[in-house]
């Protein structure tokens, strides 16, 4: 879809332009906001870790501009300390009735089940109406029953249609958040293509079997060959060190072989949903485009993890810029300085915050930058 | 005092640059193409700074200066009445010497934990856990090692029913008497050795009865494997391994799946030197038994002893002859005597 055309169809003196987001933090800093985060959290036996988390977002919005205005994050940390401490309790009780009569732990599965729908739909709420750029509020007008249908009706259909309804589903989900998402006065619409969903999974799907696949005649291969050409590996008990290196090591080949096979399905989806979202979602007057690129998204991540675990967890704040980073650049909107003016706030009245919204903001996902 | 910044009112989305001056009485001035407003240091919110992204002004109507002076900020802070601790906080995160007391201080946290965390936390669990665990977590050991490393016995009858009466003795009096079951096996693999599965079956073998010069030093080894299972040390340590998974799961968190079974490689690393302490509290407990029989811990030192120097290495870890650190465990034992 050409969008520039899109954009050009709504009146002569239009001119708007297209720019991508720009991320101005770095790790080094955000290294020092990371550590002061947890060890704060240690010291107050995890009390700290509502203030941990709303600095930490506020991190990454503040540093993320577009056109001289960047995001907020407006959380108040005392309300998600309030969600963390009902939480805990929760999964105390949990815990603790779980021990004295297993049934209760069923109980309270099954309970946390029919809640996680309402979690969704609050949590789509707080993230909305927390984020402000330039001033000027999101919000998510999306119904709780909604939230019903699509996270549990459809789910359960898809279950029974043994996962062939999933691409729509998320389709359906996709639109959920986002047709229900307003910036001020500006509504977002999303006109995606659930062809385009069951094309990304089905090549994922398939891509990642035929790879498994793959992998496991190569072990058999290996193996098989292993035994053939070093049959005194296998016969004599006096080679048990060489031959259990030998096998320790296949064993580890194959371990990372398979979990490298196992990230390239989400990060494959990932790329081509978000890129295929922001090229079909409006907000207002605003359009947006998103190029990530499948190679650069799988180096982030087998860098980055190789990295975290090399440094026992150090790299983690690098790691995280790194990739936000990345993904917030490829990000672009299509927009002019005089559709900002148009845009004004809507009315928030009516909106009653509650310990209900604090809770459900614990239960944190991304959703793709607010957009 | 002039600076400049971002004015953005709240009602739309415009931004507007503006001009702020603000004097001695207090007094902010906001003024720019259109704006013209002016407030009391008393009623504007100044958040604390973050890293070094813009400062904020949050004004009562609900409009927001941004700005980057570092200057103007420190001065308004300065006048700032209602400081909040988030700017300790923010001192803290953006000084390096601050920030690398925290993370030793992480550190220290993290390696106290390991040591004294993680290892009494699978103590009282495993304690109040039924029995019927360790039953459990023993599976089908016994048959594994009966075909990989075991061959019958080669004892005489008479000799094994002596040992035997003497180690329902000594089980007799413990809440779980009946758990306990003695075994007898010859084995060229791990030689002169005993061992304790979780379920309370201990085996001994041929070549440390005949290591043995005096039976007290048998019976001290059963004592030593008893301790094993009374103290449910192979739960513990099966439970010591789950936390220090997790524990590094969390710490290498963020990256997904990968770092499930990635964190494998360092919980083994870690909790292998969990065993020692185990160790030391079953020597401890056969010594205590042969004080209690109006012995000394000589037969125990004795029979450690010809253990290390007939078996100098062995295959696997739970098994009694591969204990490390011989001479701080005679130390021990030579310290009950002393007692």
């Amino acid at each position: 879809m050409d969008l520039e055309a899109f954009g050009g169809t709504e009146g002569a003196t239009r001119n708007p332009t297209w720019e991508s987001l720009k991320f101005n933090g770095d790790g080094a800093e955000f290294f020092g906001i990371w550590i002061v985060n947890l060890f704060l959290t240690i010291l107050t036996f995890g009390i700290y870790a509502a203030w941990a988390k709303v600095r930490t977002n506020q991190y990454f919005y503040a540093n993320t501009e577009y056109k001289g205005g960047t995001l907020e994050y407006l959380a108040d940390p005392v309300k998600i300390l309030i969600g963390n401490l009902i939480i805990v309790a929760f999964v105390g009780i949990y815990l603790f009735s779980g021990y004295l009569v297993p049934a209760i732990g069923v109980v309270v599965i099954l309970a946390f089940g029919l809640f996680y729908p309402f979690l969704i739909y609050k949590t789509l709420r707080f993230r909305a109406r927390h984020t402000a750029y330039r001033n000027i509020r999101f919000k998510f007008s999306g119904k709780c029953g909604k939230a019903y249908t699509l996270y549990m009706g459809y789910m359960i259909l898809n279950a029974l249609s043994g996962g062939l309804l999933f691409p729509y589903v998320a389709y359906r989900q996709k639109g959920y958040h986002y047709n229900n998402l307003h910036y001020g006065n500006a509504d977002g619409q999303f006109k995606g293509d659930v062809g385009f969903f069951y094309k990304a999974y089905g090549i994922a799907f398939v891509v990642s079997l035929l790879l498994f696949i793959a992998g496991v005649v190569l072990v058999m291969v290996l193996l098989m060959g292993l035994g053939i050409a070093f049959p005194e590996l296998v016969e004599n008990p006096e080679n048990e060190v060489v031959a259990g290196i030998v096998l320790a090591t296949i064993g580890i080949g194959i371990y990372l072989g398979f979990l490298f096979i196992s990230t390239l399905f989400p990060l494959y989806i990932f790329k081509e949903i978000t890129n295929h979202t922001m090229e079909r979602f409006t907000l207002g007057p605003f359009h947006f485009r998103s190029h990530l690129e499948f190679k650069k998204l799988l180096m982030i991540r087998l860098t980055n993890t190789s990295l975290i675990v090399l440094t026992l967890g150090l790299y983690t704040p690098w790691a995280k810029v790194r990739r936000y980073k990345y993904i917030a650049e490829c990000i672009e909107m299509l927009s002019e300085e005089r559709d900002f003016d148009e845009i004004s706030a809507a009315d928030m009245r009516g909106e009653v915050e509650s310990v209900g919204e604090a809770a459900a903001d614990i239960f944190d996902f991304d959703i793709g930058f607010g957009l | 005092m002039i600076f400049e910044g971002k004015y953005m009112d709240g009602k739309s989305a415009a931004i507007r640059p503006v001009t702020l001056h603000f004097d001695l009485q207090h007094v902010v001035k906001i003024q720019g193409e259109g704006t013209d407003l002016e407030y009391h240091m008393r009623e504007i919110d100044l958040p604390a700074p973050l890293g070094r992204t813009r400062f904020i002004m949050n004004l009562p109507d609900g409009g927001r200066v941004e700005f980057t002076d570092e200057k103007a900020h420190r001065a308004l802070h300065r006048l700032d009445l209602d400081k909040s601790g988030m700017d300790i906080v923010h001192w803290i995160e953006s000084r390096w010497a601050m920030v690398i007391g925290c993370l030793f201080g992480m550190a220290g946290a993290v390696v106290l934990f390991f040591w004294l965390g993680i290892p009494l936390m699978a103590k009282s669990a495993a304690y109040s856990l039924p029995a019927d665990v360790n039953i459990a977590i023993t599976g089908k050991a016994m048959e594994i090692l009966d075909t990989e490393y075991f061959a019958p016995s080669g004892l005489a009858l008479e000799r094994q029913q002596g040992i035997r009466d003497q180690f329902r003795s000594m089980v007799a009096d413990l809440e779980n008497w009946d758990h306990y079951q003695l075994e007898f096996r010859s084995s060229e693999r791990i030689g002169a050795n005993a061992l304790a599965l979780p379920s309370g079956t201990i085996v001994i073998t041929d070549a440390l009865i005949e290591l043995a010069e005096q039976d007290d030093e048998i019976f001290a080894v059963l004592a030593h494997e008893i301790a094993h299972v009374e103290y449910r040390h192979g739960l513990q340590s099966v439970l010591q391994d789950v936390g220090v998974f997790v524990l590094i799961s969390i710490m290498i968190g963020d990256v997904g799946v990968t770092t499930s079974i990635v964190a494998a490689l360092p919980t083994l690393l870690v909790t292998s030197g969990y065993s020692r302490h185990f160790e030391e509290e079953a020597d401890t407990y056969a010594a205590e038994w042969l004080l209690a029989q109006g012995k000394t811990t000589e037969p125990m030192q004795s029979i450690l002893i010809k253990l290390s120097e007939n078996n100098p290495e062995a295959p696997f870890g739970e098994v009694l002859s591969s204990h490390p650190e011989l001479e701080s465990r005679i130390k021990n034992l030579q310290r009950i005597d002393t007692r």
